[in-house]
C-alpha cells in the first residue's frame, strides 16, 4: 500500500477574458486508490481582482490518497466559472493536469479551453453570456471521444502542489 | 548589569503533552554575604568553636528553597498582611485568600522570602501592560501595545481553545458587516490563550515594613494551550547562579538557581506509555489496511515498467487555426504493451487565442502509456545496441469551416527516460511545397503533402545504415508542441536494490547487459593498463638518457 499526501492550493487563474472568476475543482482517481482523509472537491469563492490580470483564490487542497497500484494516478480537474453583474454564471473554461509524481512542490500551469458553438451561438454568447457545456464532465480528464470536440483556448489555471509519498519505494518505483 | 559576570537570562522554550499538574520547579535563594563568598573551609581552619556555630546559623537562615507546582499559591510577606485583614478583601479570590492566610496563620507565621503570582493574581496581569522594551525611563506603551495588552488580558483562560472546538463556521453571512469591539478582540489577535506563572522573591530589608517595591521577579513561566512552556531566565542546569541586587538602601546581592524538579518517569511508565503509542499506530496502520489493502500492483520479474501520465499542453504559432493532433507512440524493439494499452490518440480541435502576439492553442488532453521493458537474451552482433526509450511522433493538423484539414506540422518527443516531472516543448516543420501553385492550393482549398512514415520524423523506421541524413528533403518550419510528463519506473529489481538506490543505469545492466559492459570495462581495464606501462617505460628511458648525457 502505497501513500500519497497532497497539500497545496489552487493559487488562481489568469489569461480569462473577463475578472471575477471562481473555480470547481474536484480529483478524479483510478479504482485502486482511496481518499483516506481530505477534501476531493470543492469550489472557491469569487474572486474578482482589482487592478490585477490574474485572479488569486488560494484556495487550500489537503488530500491523503492510498493506493494499491500506479493505474489511475490521480487527475485534478478544473471548471472555471465566471459570474457576471447580473449574478449570472457562465462557463469559461475547462482544464485538467495529472498530480506530479514526484515527491516535492511543484508550480503547475493548467491550460483551459471551453468548447465552441455555433456561429450564432457565439455572437449571442458575446453579448448576452452564456454557451455550450459538456454534457459528460468526464470528459475533462479523459480522452476518448475528444475528437467530436471544437473548442477554444482559454486561460490558464495556477496551481501549488507539495506531494509527499510514502512506501512508493518499498514497491521499486522509481519517481 | 554591566557586571563582570552576567548570565544568559534569555526565554528557553519547552514543549510538553504531558499534564501540567506533574509540573515542579524548584527555586533556591540565598544571600550573598561577604562571609558566604569566604570559602567554608578557610573559616572553618581559623574560627573557632562557636563562631563557626554562628555562621552555619546563619547561613542556614539566609538560604531558602521553595518547591513549586504549577499555578500553586505561596503567599509572600506583604499578602499574608494584606490578606489576613477582611476588610482588604473584595472579591470572591480574595477571600479564599483570606480563609487561606488564616489557617496559613494558624500553623505558623511563615517568613519565606519566595513566593508567587498565579494566573488570576493581578500581579500578573499588570506586568504586561508595564512591559517596557528599553532602559529608556521616558518610554511609554504604544497605543498597540496598550490595547494588546488588555485583549490578552481578557483571553487568559482558554476561551478560545473551547470556541474551536465547537467549530461551526456559518454558512451564510460569514462576512461581519460592523464587527463589534468585543469580536475585534477576538479575531484580531492571533495568540492562544496563556497562563502564567511569577515566582517572586520579596527581598525587603528585615527591619522594614514589606512594600512591592521590594518584590523582585525571579521567574517568569508561560504556558500557551498549544503545550509550550517558555520559562524566563532558563533553568539553571548546573550552570553559575542567577543574581538579584536589590535596590534598598543596603544594596544586597542575592543569588537563586531554578531547577526542573517533576518526578522524571520510571522505566515501567516509560515503557507502558511507549507500547501504548506504538498500539495505538498499529491499530492505525490495521485500520489503513482493511481500508485498503496491504498489497501492490508488481509488474512480472526482469521486467522494467514504464509508466506515463501525460498532457498535451497547448500547440503555439500555427498558421491555420482550430488546430488539432493526432500522435502515437512508436515501440523500439525489447519494449512491449499490453493489449488493452492505446497507443495513439487524437485531441479535439481547438482555437487559437493571441498571448503576447502568440497564437496559442490549448488542449489539456489526457494521455497514459504503461510500457514494459524485457531485454531479451544479447545476440553477439547486436551487442553494442544500446536500449532505445519509446518515442512518441506527432503531427499537427488544422480544420477549417469547410471541414478541409492540412497538415501543419511534424515532431516527436522522446518519452523521458527519468523519473518524476517535465515539460518538454518541440518545435515543428512541415515538408515545403515547391510550386507557387501548391502553396495556393494550400491556401484557398486544402489539402498539403504528407509524409508517407510519419516515423520520418525522427529515426524512420525503415532505416539502416551508419548516417542518417535527410538531405534534400525541404520543410518549412511551424510552430511548437508542449507536452508535460510525469514519468514513473517500477521493477522488482529496484526493490530488492532499495537501500543501494540503484540507477536506471545499472538496472538495464542488470536487465542482460551485464556480460556485454564486463568486456567493455576490462577492454577499457586493459588499454589503461598497458597506458601506464608506456608511460612508465617512456620515463625510465627518458632517465637512463639524462643519465648517459650527464655521464659523457
Amino acid at each position: 500500500m502505497g501513500e500519497v499526501h497532497v497539500i497545496g492550493q489552487i493559487v488562481g487563474a489568469s489569461g480569462f477574458p473577463e475578472h471575477s472568476l471562481f473555480c470547481k475543482w474536484g480529483i478524479h482517481t483510478g479504482g485502486s486508490w482511496k481518499v483516506l482523509s481530505g477534501l476531493r472537491e470543492g469550489q472557491t469563492q469569487v474572486d474578482n481582482p482589482q487592478n490585477h490580470e490574474a485572479a488569486y483564490w488560494s484556495h487550500p487542497i489537503d488530500i491523503h490518497f492510498a493506493t494499491k497500484g500506479l493505474q489511475g494516478w490521480p487527475k485534478i480537474h478544473f471548471q472555471v466559472w465566471h459570474q457576471d453583474q447580473y449574478g449570472r454564471n457562465e462557463l469559461y473554461g475547462y482544464g485538467f493536469c495529472h498530480l506530479p509524481t514526484s515527491p516535492g512542490v511543484h508550480e503547475i500551469e493548467c491550460s483551459t479551453w471551453r468548447p465552441t458553438g455555433t456561429f450564432f451561438q457565439q455572437i449571442s454568447q458575446f453579448f448576452l453570456g452564456g454557451g455550450p457545456q459538456l454534457k459528460n464532465p468526464d470528459l475533462i480528464y479523459s480522452g476518448a471521444d475528444r475528437y467530436k470536440l471544437h473548442t477554444i483556448a482559454m486561460g490558464k489555471v495556477h496551481l501549488r502542489l507539495g506531494l509527499i509519498l510514502r512506501n512508493f519505494d518499498r514497491f521499486g518505483i522509481e519517481c | 548589569m554591566a557586571d563582570l559576570y552576567e548570565p544568559d537570562i534569555g526565554t528557553a522554550y519547552y514543549r510538553t503533552n504531558d499534564p501540567l499538574k506533574n509540573l515542579r520547579f524548584r527555586v533556591r535563594l540565598k544571600r550573598v554575604t561577604s562571609v558566604s563568598i569566604v570559602p567554608q573551609a578557610q573559616a572553618e581552619n581559623e574560627g573557632n568553636l562557636e563562631l563557626q556555630d554562628f555562621k552555619e546559623d546563619q547561613l542556614q537562615t539566609d538560604e531558602e528553597e521553595q518547591i513549586f507546582l504549577w499555578q500553586q499559591k505561596i503567599f509572600g510577606q506583604r499578602e499574608i498582611e494584606l490578606y489576613q485583614n477582611p476588610e482588604n478583601c473584595h472579591n470572591v479570590m480574595d477571600k479564599k485568600y483570606h480563609d487561606d492566610v488564616k489557617k496559613l496563620l494558624e500553623k505558623e507565621v511563615p517568613s519565606n522570602r519566595i513566593f508567587s503570582y498565579v494566573d488570576h493574581d493581578s500581579f500578573s496581569h499588570q506586568d504586561e501592560t508595564l512591559n517596557f522594551m528599553t532602559t529608556s525611563p521616558k518610554e511609554k506603551p504604544t497605543l498597540l501595545a496598550k490595547n494588546m495588552a488588555h485583549i490578552r488580558r481578557r483571553r487568559i483562560g482558554g476561551r478560545q481553545v473551547k470556541e474551536r472546538e465547537r467549530g461551526i463556521i456559518p454558512k451564510i453571512n460569514i462576512i461581519e458587516p460592523r464587527p463589534s469591539e468585543e469580536m475585534k478582540a477576538k479575531n484580531h489577535v492571533e495568540a492562544p490563550p496563556i497562563q502564567v506563572m511569577y515566582i517572586m522573591a520579596d527581598l525587603s530589608p528585615k527591619e522594614q515594613p514589606t512594600s512591592e517595591e521590594h518584590e523582585y521577579i525571579l521567574c517568569m513561566l508561560h504556558i500557551d494551550a498549544n503545550g509550550v512552556i517558555s520559562v524566563r531566565p532558563d533553568f539553571n542546569r548546573g550552570r553559575k547562579a542567577y543574581i538579584i541586587e536589590t535596590i534598598s538602601l543596603g544594596r544586597e546581592r542575592y543569588e537563586y538557581t531554578i531547577e526542573h524538579a517533576s518526578k522524571p518517569m520510571n522505566r515501567l511508565e516509560q515503557d507502558k506509555e511507549l507500547k501504548m503509542y506504538r498500539e495505538v499506530y498499529n491499530r492505525h496502520k490495521d485500520f489503513l489496511q482493511a481500508c485498503v489493502g496491504q498489497e501492490f500492483e508488481l509488474p512480472p520479474p526482469d521486467v522494467l515498467r514504464l509508466v506515463v501520465y501525460g498532457e498535451v499542453e497547448m500547440a503555439k504559432n500555427f498558421e491555420f487555426d482550430d488546430i488539432y493532433l493526432q500522435f502515437f507512440v512508436d515501440l523500439p524493439k525489447d519494449w512491449y504493451a499490453e493489449r488493452h494499452q492505446q497507443l495513439s490518440w487524437v485531441t479535439q480541435t481547438c482555437r487559437t487565442k493571441s498571448v503576447k502576439q502568440e497564437s496559442v492553442a490549448h488542449f489539456g488532453f489526457p494521455f497514459q502509456v504503461e510500457l514494459f521493458y524485457k531485454r531479451e537474451f544479447v545476440k553477439e552482433e547486436e551487442k553494442d545496441l544500446l536500449p532505445h526509450f519509446p518515442v512518441i511522433y506527432v503531427e499537427v493538423l488544422s480544420l477549417d469551416s469547410w471541414q478541409r484539414y492540412r497538415t501543419e506540422g511534424y515532431t516527436y518527443f522522446q518519452l523521458p527516460g527519468k523519473p518524476g516531472t517535465s515539460v518538454e516543448t518541440s518545435d515543428c516543420w512541415r515538408p515545403a511545397q515547391k510550386s507557387v501553385v501548391s502553396q495556393l492550393r494550400r491556401f484557398f482549398i486544402g489539402g498539403s503533402p504528407e509524409l508517407e512514415f510519419p516515423t520520418y520524423t525522427g529515426i524512420p523506421s525503415t532505416f539502416d545504415g551508419s548516417h542518417l541524413s535527410k538531405f534534400g528533403f525541404r520543410t518549412e518550419t511551424t510552430g511548437s508542441i508542449t507536452m508535460r510528463f510525469n514519468t514513473m519506473l517500477q521493477s522488482r529489481l529496484f526493490m530488492e536494490k532499495k537501500s543501494t538506490k540503484k540507477s536506471l543505469g545499472a538496472l538495464l545492466d542488470n536487465l542482460g547487459i551485464t556480460s556485454q559492459q564486463a568486456s567493455v570495462t576490462s577492454v577499457i581495464e586493459a588499454f589503461k593498463k598497458a597506458r601506464r606501462k608506456m608511460l612508465h617505460a617512456r620515463e625510465s628511458a627518458t632517465r637512463d638518457l639524462l643519465k648517459d648525457t650527464r655521464t659523457t
